[in-house]
């Protein structure tokens, strides 16, 4: 699933004054799907992800459509780009009587946007050749301060060779994998190589991938040490990475990584 | 619902884009109790769903409802990087208890056509994950 156009609250705020059909609020519920889930969600603040309600019927119902409409700011909405504004069941648009199945759609917060966020939870269906709409829930996101390391760094040991006359040897590579929900802006520069460094930056080097390092994602930092200049032995080098942590302040970690050059 | 007049519109256009520019619209930001007055109209899921169903299934039936309830319940209680994140999860999810994939895609395709089934998965549902 790829995701399709973002809801924020602001967006949903313009289209209701401007009196364009939205949702119903209208209490419909009479044959209206079961919504299983709960509806009060922990929520790391920054955090986003797919997120899955499961829904059941007391008859069989056909055209099921699923829409979470922001209430609060710093939380948006998507679905999958297979729908057009609402997510739908997993197995086909139809809930069979007693039948258990799920909708997804993707939650993002923002770090700077901590506490309780709310949406409304909306579904149309069809029964007996009649539409329907309601409002089922309003999902509660308690969003929680992230506290932990902000990422595990992977590297501790790392090898060139001297004399290497072929260009594409001797790159380095450093390890990072995310924890916290976002790090980003990664600059990262070494210190105590006795050579010169290459950095793709120039002065500093970032992650391979993109400078965002996301909870679960794994990079690297690479940089280059010239063969020609460096002398075989041991020794231990230090890596300084700069970052912003998942509410968006500046920090400084280093670590030691030893250095063999053959 | 009367379709509003053209001078309602621009009001409720310059309303809205003065209450998203100043983020009034999230009145419900900080706040941790319920912010809406709508409570009222939003259905209740009974505690009740099903009564224990009548029909008694064989072993692997019986292991397939409680297998496909089980992953419902995880399902719904994570997050996922990846809509891809969600198939491998239930590979595991299957390979943890074991359980035959291929075994486990037809029995929901068959649940689409057998009420015994849908019942018989709801009722487990309900009586391991809604009430635990």
């Amino acid at each position: 699933m790829r995701l399709a156009k973002k809801f924020s609250a602001a967006t949903i705020a313009l289209v209701a004054m401007a009196g364009i059909a939205t949702p119903a609020s209208a209490d419909d519920s009479g044959t209206a799907p079961v919504l299983l889930s709960d509806t009060s969600i922990d929520w790391v603040a920054g955090g986003q992800g797919w997120m899955n309600l499961s829904w059941t019927a007391f008859e069989d119902l056909s055209d099921v459509k699923v829409t979470v409409v922001p209430q609060s700011n710093g939380i948006e909405i998507s679905y999958p780009e297979n729908h057009d504004g609402f997510t739908g069941l997993s197995v086909d648009s139809d809930l069979s009587s007693n039948e258990i199945d799920y909708t997804s759609f993707y939650v993002e917060t923002t770090a700077a946007n901590s506490g309780t966020k709310w949406a409304k939870v909306y579904v149309e269906w069809t029964q007996a050749g009649d539409g329907h709409q309601a409002l089922m829930a309003n999902l509660k996101f308690s969003n929680m301060k992230y506290k932990g390391d902000d990422f595990l760094i992977l590297t501790d040991s790392v090898s060139v060779s001297s004399g290497e006359t072929d260009t594409t040897v001797n790159w380095v590579e450093f390890g990072y994998k995310g924890l916290a929900p976002t790090n980003s802006d990664f600059s990262i520069t070494v210190e105590g190589v006795a050579a010169e460094v290459y950095y793709p930056q120039d002065s500093f080097t970032s992650l391979h991938h993109d400078h965002v390092l996301n909870a679960g994602e794994t990079d690297v930092a690479r940089i280059w040490i010239d063969p020609a200049l460096v002398a075989e032995g041991s020794s231990e080098i230090e890596v300084v990475v700069n970052y912003s942590n998942n509410s968006g302040r500046a920090q400084q970690v280093s670590h030691k990584v030893a250095l063999t050059v053959d | 619902m009367s379709k509003p007049s053209f001078r309602v519109v621009i009001l409720g256009l310059l309303f809205g884009l003065l209450m998203a520019s100043t983020g009034c619209g999230a009145a419900a930001d900080e706040s941790d109790s319920f912010p809406f007055g709508d409570e009222d109209s939003i259905p209740t899921t009974p505690e009740t769903l099903i009564a224990a169903p009548s029909l008694v299934l064989d072993p692997e039936a019986q292991q397939s409802v409680e297998v496909h309830s089980g992953w419902i319940c995880e399902l719904q209680r994570r997050t996922f990087n990846d809509p891809a994140d969600i198939d491998q999860a239930l590979a595991l999810h299957l390979e943890r208890i074991p359980f035959d994939r291929d075994r486990y895609d037809r029995f929901i395709l068959e649940l689409a056509s057998d009420q015994g089934l849908r019942d018989a998965v709801l009722f487990n549902y309900q009586e391991t994950c809604r009430r635990n």
